[in-house]
C-alpha cells in the first residue's frame, strides 16, 4: 500500500515538474531495496544459487514482507539461514522503515508544506505513510514481545504484553497509535524546521546522532551483540546499526529497540519509552538507551511552531 | 492551525501512552525507563536466572565482549554443570550449542572426548559464526 502511494506521488511530482522531489523518493526506495537485497543474500548465502535467486526475487517483487510473515506464522525453520524468520522479518521491516518510509514521509511533508498547491492526495499520502510506518513499528514490537522463544530466553525483558487475545489486540492498537502519532509529530516538526532552515535542521539531526554514538561509547555499549564480529567489522557494523536505530527510535519510538538483537543486544524496545538500542535477532536481548521519548516526540513540532511564529513576526515587521 | 494540530497530537499521544501502560504488565514498566546497557543486562540475565538455558544463551548468544568481565564465573558454573547436562541431555544442549562454546569453557575431560569424536567424524567441532559469515560475504 505504502509502495503504491509512493509510486503515485513520484508520478505526481514528475508531472508537476518537481523532479528533485521525485528523484529523492526514487533514491530512498532504491536504497531500501539495495540494503534488503544485501540482507537477503547474507541471510541465504549458505544455500544454493536458486534459493538465493528466489529470495532476491521476493525482495524485488515487494513480496518479501508477506513471505516473512508467512514463515513466522508457520514456524518455518532453516538451519542454513543466518537469522531466524522472526529476526529476518524485523530486520526487513527496520530497513524499510529507516531508509524508505521515514525519510519518504518527511520529504512528502516538506514538499506539502512548501507547495503552493496543497492537494488532498498529497495529504492522504502523508497520512498513509505515517500509518504504515506506525503499523510496521508496532508489528516489530509486538512480534518480538509475544515470541515464545524470546520470552523463554530473555524473560526479564520480553513479556510486557498480556497473554489474553483481547488484551493483545488492544495493546497492538495502542502500539500502532503511539508509533503513528510519534511519527506524525516528529515528521511535521522536522519538515517545518527544514522549511525554516535546512542547515539548522541537518545540524540538529547530525548532532543528535553524534551525541548518541558518543553516549554509547562512553557507556561501553557500542559493540553489537552479534557473535563473532571482530576487528573493523565490529565497529563499522555497530556504527551503521546505531545510526539506523537512532532514526527508528526518533521517528517511531520503536519499543522493540529496547531489544538488543535489533540493535545492540538481545532485547526489544518498547514503543514510547524504550528507545534506541542496538539489536540482535532471535533472542533479542537488550542494550537500549533510554531517552525520555514521551517528551521527545512533541518537542520538534513545538520547536518548529515557535520558529515559524518568530519567522512570521519578522516578515510582518515594517 | 499548527497550534491546534500540536495540541491534538499531544493529547492523543498522552492518552495512548497512559492507555498503553494500563493494558500492559506493570512488572515490566522498569524496562521502559531503565538505563541498563546490553552487556549489563546480559550479565544480569546470567546471574539472576535459575534456568540453565537462559544462562547459557545469555553468554553464548551474545558477543563475547559482553561477558568478558565474568568469564571466570561462567567457566566455574559450566565446570560444575557440564557433566550433568551430558547425562541428562536437556533440549537446549544440542550439538549446535556445544559447537558454539569456546574450548576454555568446557571441562578438560569432556573437551578431550569431544575432540576424539571429531577426529572420528573427520569434521570440525565448531560451527562458523555470523561474524565469519559476514566476513566471507564481504570477501566474496
Amino acid at each position: 500500500m505504502d509502495m503504491i502511494t509512493d509510486m503515485r506521488v513520484i508520478n505526481s511530482y514528475q508531472a508537476s515538474g518537481n523532479t528533485s522531489g521525485a528523484n529523492s523518493l526514487i533514491a530512498m526506495i532504491g536504497s531500501s531495496l539495495f540494503v534488503q537485497l544485501l540482507t537477503a543474500y547474507g541471510q541465504n548465502k549458505k544455500k544454493s544459487k536458486w534459493v538465493i535467486l528466489r529470495e532476491l526475487a521476493f525482495v524485488v517483487s515487494f513480496l518479501k514482507p508477506g513471505v516473512d510473515a508467512f514463515r513466522v506464522a508457520t514456524g518455518y525453520e532453516d538451519k542454513d539461514s543466518t537469522f531466524n524468520p522472526l529476526v529476518e522479518m524485523a530486520i526487513g521491516k527496520g530497513i524499510e522503515l529507516a531508509l524508505e518510509s521515514i525519510p519518504g514521509g518527511l520529504l512528502q511533508a516538506y514538499i506539502f508544506i512548501n507547495s503552493p498547491e496543497k492537494t488532498m492526495f498529497l495529504l492522504v499520502s502523508i497520512l498513509i505513510s505515517t500509518l504504515t510506518t506506525g503499523f510496521s513499528s508496532a508489528m516489530i514490537s509486538y512480534d518480538m514481545d509475544v515470541s515464545v522463544a524470546n520470552r523463554k530466553e530473555v524473560p526479564l525483558f520480553y513479556g510486557y504484553i498480556n497473554d489474553g487475545s483481547t488484551e493483545r489486540g488492544i495493546t497492538f492498537v495502542f502500539l500502532f497509535l503511539l508509533a503513528s502519532l510519534h511519527n506524525l509529530s516528529r515528521t511535521i516538526g522536522t519538515a517545518l524546521l527544514l522549511s525554516v532552515s535546512k542547515n539548522l535542521t541537518f545540524g540538529i539531526i547530525l548532532a543528535e546522532i553524534a551525541l548518541y554514538h558518543l553516549y554509547k561509547l562512553v557507556r561501553r555499549d557500542y559493540v553489537m551483540w552479534i557473535v563473532g564480529l571482530e576487528g573493523w567489522l565490529k565497529y563499522s557494523a555497530a556504527f551503521v546499526n546505531h545510526s539506523i536505530f537512532k532514526i527508528l527510535v526518533d521517528y517511531t519510538g520503536e519499543r522493540l529497540i529496547r531489544a538488543e538483537r535489533l540493535s545492540n543486544s538481545n532485547s526489544t524496545t518498547s514503543p514510547t519509552f524504550r528507545h534506541a538500542a542496538p539489536s540482535r535477532p532471535e533472542s533479542m536481548r537488550r542494550g537500549f538507551i533510554l531517552v525520555p521519548d514521551n517528551c521527545e516526540s512533541v518537542l520538534p513540532l513545538r520547536f518548529a511552531v515557535l520558529l515559524q511564529a518568530e519567522l512570521n513576526r519578522r516578515q510582518n515587521r515594517p | 492551525m499548527l497550534n491546534l494540530a500540536f495540541t491534538f497530537l499531544v493529547i492523543m499521544w498522552l492518552a495512548c501512552a497512559v492507555a498503553f501502560l494500563f493494558v500492559t504488565k506493570s512488572e515490566f514498566y522498569h524496562t521502559f525507563t531503565s538505563t541498563i546497557t546490553g552487556w549489563q543486562f546480559t550479565i544480569d540475565s546470567f546471574r539472576k536466572s535459575d534456568n540453565p538455558e537462559t544462562k547459557m544463551l545469555s553468554i553464548f548468544d551474545n558477543h563475547s565482549s559482553f561477558t568478558e568481565s565474568i568469564k571466570d564465573e561462567v567457566i566455574a558454573y559450566m565446570r560444575d554443570n557440564w557433566a550433568e547436562w551430558v547425562q541428562t541431555e536437556p533440549a537446549w544442549f544440542t550439538p549446535k550449542f556445544i559447537s558454539s562454546v569456546d574450548d576454555e569453557f568446557i571441562p578438560d575431560a569432556h573437551l578431550r572426548q569431544l575432540n576424539a569424536l571429531e577426529l572420528d567424524n573427520q569434521r570440525p567441532r565448531r560451527r562458523s559464526s555470523v561474524g565469519e559469515s559476514v566476513r566471507e560475504f564481504i570477501q566474496n
